[in-house]
């Protein structure tokens, strides 16, 4: 899942290290999430959401489920 | 964090003991044990595994104890043992239940051991390689995720 984490993170110039810890997980996930290795679950995505005091649409981009629905 | 903390100590307690009680099998072994008890080979197993779990339980107790003097490594610690990405890629490599498994059948082999050297053999290699696969299966999926 394509996500705005690794922009957000340098324009406020704060290191995985940082938003791992800020968040509660290992800085290899913010990595994975980072190069879209991994999908974040809902919890995890909130959580980074509120660091940046953004909304989840915000940082991750959800059309691909968008699309999913509207073919139901 | 409080709660992560007690949670440390209590292992450290809970392994200080299986040192203790492993020291005292060395020493029975060494001194009280049968002779023809210590020139089978399923012995010198067991006195192979046991020495190597305390070398084990040694390192995980200085990490531990350097871990509980230090705040920021502690906090890593926690947000390491709690991660819900290396939780997927344990239960993915199916980790969980392959080691549970794997410690049985090591139990179960040395046990068997005094009936039998071949059920010894088979479950042992049978153990190993479940722990193998569940290894290579980790790294993988390590690279995936």
């Amino acid at each position: 899942m394509k996500s705005r984490v690794a922009e957000l993170r340098k324009k406020n110039k704060i290191s995985q290290e940082e938003l791992a810890l800020a968040v509660g997980v290992s800085r290899q996930t913010i990595t994975s999430i980072e190069v879209e290795k991994y999908v974040a679950s809902l919890p995890l995505a909130y959580k980074i959401a509120q660091y940046f005091h953004l909304s989840i649409e915000e940082v991750f981009d959800l059309s691909e489920y968008k699309n999913e629905q509207g073919g139901m | 964090m409080e709660k992560y903390k007690k949670d440390l100590k209590k292992r450290i307690n809970l392994i200080s003991i299986g040192m203790i009680v492993i020291a005292c099998i060395i020493i029975y072994d060494q001194f009280f044990a049968m002779e023809s008890l210590k020139n089978d080979h399923i012995y010198e197993f067991q006195i192979g595994m046991i020495v190597g779990l305390a070398f084990v339980g040694c390192i995980y107790v200085v990490r531990m104890k350097r871990l509980l003097d230090d705040e920021k490594k502690l906090r890593i610690a926690f947000n390491d043992e709690n991660d819900e990405r290396r939780r997927a890629i344990r239960q993915k490599a199916g980790l969980p239940v392959l080691l549970y498994t794997s410690i049985l059948m090591l139990v179960a082999g040395i046990v068997a051991g005094y009936y039998s050297e071949i059920i010894f053999m088979t479950l042992v290699i049978a153990a190993l390689c479940q722990l193998f696969i569940a290894f290579i299966l980790k790294q993988i999926y390590s690279k995936i995720l």
